[in-house]
């Protein structure tokens, strides 16, 4: 059983769109995938409900009890959970749960939102002291290639600073990602085939990250 | 002014969160049609 946490205290950074897509990747590769909604807005809940294939499930946890919960859950293969909102208990419990996997923090490309993404960098460091818990930054909505060199150096300092890697795949903004949720699909099944690219370029990057905590 | 005190253990940690959320007569529903009116 593997699992990815995706958290961020800033709303609005694409959470909910990168989890869904995320267990749609999984779900595609034959995986049994198991979608805990952590988020008061119950997005990914929204996801599966309006989803025709059943090959995700989906529950949402609303209590801080998501880090012990997960080992009960080692009959899927893959656990996507969506921890959004801001310091809660329940944030707070999701972070710790990435120790069975990984923690992915998206961020927009500008240095107001990735400063704002400090927030979430101080709950994990304080979480470390109890676990270790492979962190990895994500650029999300870039708009024009151009902008997100400016904000590079902000987050290439806050990456050094909280000891996390900055991935290499960018996913753009794009209609397709916007309205996967809603429709219930993933983007790679979808016809943007630069979305397609996008989230297949991020499914690799992960499952690598993920084989590597396995060796 | 006093440093704040790093908590000793998990269940400690997850009880300093700053915040606590609350998640979610005219009766009024499928449980897919909730989703969707639900569907923010």
């Amino acid at each position: 059983m593997q699992t990815i946490v995706v958290a961020n205290q800033k709303g609005g950074v694409g959470k909910s769109t990168i989890a869904c897509n995320l267990a749609v990747a999984f779900a595609l590769d034959q995986k049994s995938v198991l979608l805990i909604d952590a988020d008061t807005q119950e997005s990914a809940l929204g996801f599966r409900a309006v989803r025709e294939k059943d090959d995700i499930k989906a529950i949402a946890i609303t209590k801080p009890t998501i880090h012990k919960d997960i080992p009960g859950f080692g009959n899927f293969d893959v656990i996507v959970v969506d921890a959004g909102g801001r310091d809660s208990s329940v944030f707070r419990s999701a972070i710790m749960a990435a120790s069975y996997g990984i923690l992915l923090i998206p961020t927009l490309p500008s240095v107001y939102d990735i400063w704002a993404t400090e927030d979430t960098l101080k709950v994990l460091k304080d979480a470390r002291a109890f676990a270790d818990i492979p962190s990895y930054l994500l650029i999300n909505q870039v708009i024009r290639a151009n902008i997100v060199k400016e904000a590079e150096e902000s987050l290439n300092e806050l990456a050094q600073q909280y000891e996390v890697d900055i991935l290499k795949t960018r996913l753009f903004s794009r209609v397709a990602f916007r309205n996967s949720v809603k429709e219930g699909k993933g983007v790679l099944e979808m016809n943007d085939p630069k979305a397609k690219n996008e989230m297949a370029s991020l499914y690799e990057e992960i499952k690598e990250k993920l084989l590597s905590l396995v060796k | 002014m006093a440093i704040p005190r790093k908590p000793k253990d998990v269940d400690e940690f997850i009880k300093t969160a700053k915040v606590e959320e609350k998640h979610s007569p005219k009766k009024f529903l499928p449980y897919d049609l909730w989703m969707k009116l639900k569907m923010v």
